[in-house]
């Protein structure tokens, strides 16, 4: 019974099949067998060669080359020609399901199986089947939750002009089973571009399966109101209804490229890192407890400016613990993001996975790395509304820049309603020094008008506040603009933004 | 460029009023506060053109410098002529780009002035508000700029006067001890 233990304890050990094979293989030979090949059914059910082994380097060189081969029969035919000794062939089966067979020989001289050996010989047989069903159960949710994964990860990031994205995802080794770790980049309609990056505690399909949700979440609260609290708040709860074994750390930002304002919340995710222009490296602030936890916190919105020269690097855990030694692996990341320019046009996510890393990742790594290359191109009005004379320059100015930018002339007097109104709004309930800036987009223009206002916030796709002090001059304004939101900037004002 | 005789006879006129290295007064800093708020800028000051100098009587937002050297060419700019001198975004304005209070660490953006301008003619400083951010100016707002340092004008008349009756009082010269 000890022997059997041992074999079984041994062909259990493997997850994935390959190592799976070889382990079954070794059991027998050179202990039992001078040789063993094992064929498994291929999805036609026609058996193949899947794994072989002998006491002698020649034969198991000559029994290796037929690995993957379906001839079956000819290279056990051939084999057993040359071998011409004893030979056993034990089936390979789980219950009914049939896997294979295992072919065990001996060589022309050595005596026959004796029978207490045969019976052992083919409890072990047993358990390797069942060994080599759960591996192979193993690779296809370890293919299938890879798949998902790579589905899920954005294809193609955002080209937007003064900014260089690029990003890293590797899955961990064979041996270590897939991860959640997922990175999203994306642009809103508006402009503003929202980033995620996260990594759900756990591995395999389900975790994957938690992934994909958290992630849709994410993307779908930003379309809606790119708040990075609300987005992880919703994720949160998605989470603790839907997965609730599961938990996930988190970063989000939105970056708006016209103020270049970054706000992030983070929900227990190793802090992303800026370089900033002068090359020195900071810290995000702010990390809060994983989502999914059963505990309700509240999140934290932080902001930062992100000025030309500047680089964000997004990254999960396995980039700086790959060493068993995070400080080790923060003081690579920072030396290597000190190192960098921001105007290289080499793949800075790429480049930092290469020189944190060394080599020797062995766990899920994504890299998302945004690079601040150029102020935007676009054109601002930086004024004082409460002087009509400069008001009503700005209004002209900015409908001669549409003009001259191509801008369908027959919606140009929604435009002018819209800019008096704003103009009004701003000498009302914004007193101070206020911003317009004209910013185009794929062939639509975005107007941000920035105040020092009390600040307010307004998304006409949330339901309406009836007792909103704010009247009809927003709704004219939302109706007669593709989109219209107002987000509030801490400390500072409001941030109208407004699609044509 | 400057005639040197007329830039004499200005030179003359700012010691005239005797004004340099005096120090600061209510009646200075309440007009470029009151520049400060009127067109919500961060820096209002009143300026005199000395020989190498810019020196400020009264300085809105600016602590720790009471002087700086004539070259930057503003304020120098600035008294070249009677009307107010604006640069909207002075990085990019030809006349501004390459000053070292645009293109340096201090990072000026926008500027207005108006010159100080005696009854006989000659531009002693300026009345001048500074912004670190672009901004548009209209010609409504240079001209109340412009009326503001009449006003400060005024203000050195009251004190020109009053010095020499204090000095006539004393039976001495017009220049006070």
């Amino acid at each position: 019974m000890r022997a059997l233990d041992t074999a079984a304890s041994a062909v259990f050990a493997p997850l994935d099949l390959g190592a799976t094979l070889d382990a079954v293989t070794a059991v027998f030979v050179p202990r039992y067998a001078d040789g063993a090949y094992v064929t498994l059914l291929d999805d036609r059910g026609e058996g193949r060669i899947a794994a072989a082994r002998h006491r002698d380097p020649v034969t198991e060189a000559a029994l290796l080359g037929q690995v993957g081969r379906r001839t079956e029969r000819d290279a056990a035919e051939g084999y057993r020609r040359t071998a011409a000794g004893a030979c056993a062939t034990f089936p390979l089966a789980v219950g009914e399901h049939e896997l294979g067979a295992i072919h065990l020989c001996l060589s022309p001289r050595a005596p026959a199986f004796a029978p207490d050996v045969f019976f052992l010989l083919q409890s072990i047989a047993r358990r390797s089947a069942l060994a080599l069903r759960n591996a192979r159960r193993f690779e296809r949710e370890r293919s299938v939750a890879l798949a998902f994964q790579h589905a899920a990860l954005v294809s193609e990031l955002p080209a937007l002009e003064g900014y260089r994205f690029s990003a890293v995802y590797q899955a961990g080794r064979a041996e270590a089973l897939v991860g959640g770790d997922w990175y999203d980049a994306f642009t809103l309609q508006d402009g503003r571009i929202v980033l995620s990056i996260g990594d759900v505690v756990g591995s395999g399909l389900d975790a994957a399966i938690a992934m994909v949700n958290v992630r849709q979440v994410i993307r779908g609260v930003a379309q809606v109101h790119p708040d990075p609290a609300l987005m992880l708040e919703a994720a949160d709860r998605t989470l603790r209804a839907q997965h609730p074994e599961r938990f996930v750390t988190a970063f989000v930002a939105v970056i708006d490229r016209v103020t270049q304002h970054c706000a992030f919340a983070n929900a227990g995710h190793p802090a992303p890192r800026i370089r900033l222009p002068d090359g020195s490296v900071q810290s995000t602030h702010g990390r809060g407890f994983p989502l999914g936890l059963d505990f309700d916190q509240r999140i934290d919105v932080h902001h930062v400016v992100l000025q030309a020269g500047s680089i964000l690097v997004l990254f999960t855990d396995g980039l700086i613990e790959s060493t068993r030694d995070v400080m080790e692996g923060e003081r690579r990341l920072e030396g290597a993001l000190r190192e960098m320019r921001p105007s290289e046009t080499g793949d800075v996510a790429e480049r930092i996975y290469r020189e944190v890393l060394q080599g020797e990742s062995n766990d899920d790594v994504a890299i998302l790395a945004i690079s601040v290359t150029a102020a935007p191109p676009v054109r601002r009005w930086r004024f004082d509304p409460v002087w009509d004379d400069v008001a009503r320059r700005v209004h002209r100015e900015v409908c001669a820049e549409l003009i001259g930018a191509q801008f369908p002339p027959d919606a140009l007097i929604d435009v002018e309603v819209v800019l008096s109104e704003i103009l009004a709004n701003l000498v009302r309930h914004a007193p101070g020094i206020a911003e317009l800036i004209l910013e185009r987009r794929s062939g639509r223009f975005v107007l941000h008008v920035l105040d020092k206002g009390p600040g307010f916030e307004f998304s006409p796709r949330l339901p309406a506040d009836l007792y909103s002090e704010f009247g009809r001059g927003l709704f004219l304004i939302s109706h007669l603009s593709r989109d219209f939101t107002v987000e509030r900037r801490p400390g500072v004002g409001s941030h109208a933004r407004i699609i044509f | 460029m400057i005639d040197s005789d007329q830039e004499a006879q200005r030179l003359a006129a700012v010691r005239r009023y005797d004004i340099l290295d005096t120090p600061p007064d209510g009646s200075f800093d309440r007009i470029t506060a009151l520049a400060g708020q009127l067109f919500d800028v961060p820096i209002a000051l009143v300026t005199i053109v000395d020989e190498d100098r810019i020196w400020f009587k009264s300085r809105l937002g600016l602590d720790d410098v009471s002087q700086i050297g004539r070259d930057p060419g503003l304020c120098a700019s600035a008294i070249l002529d009677d009307a107010p001198y604006v640069v909207e975004e002075a990085r990019a304005d030809p006349r501004t780009l390459a000053n070292p209070l645009v293109a340096g660490g201090f990072g000026l953006q926008f500027y207005a002035a108006a010159p100080l301008r005696t009854q006989d003619g000659h531009r002693l400083g300026t009345l001048c508000i500074i912004d670190r951010e672009p901004r548009m100016f209209s010609p409504r707002q240079a001209d109340i700029l412009q009326r503001l340092s009449e006003v400060v004008m005024d203000e050195m008349e009251l004190r020109i006067s009053a010095l020499k009756a204090i000095a006539e009082q004393r039976g001495g010269t017009a220049r006070p001890s």
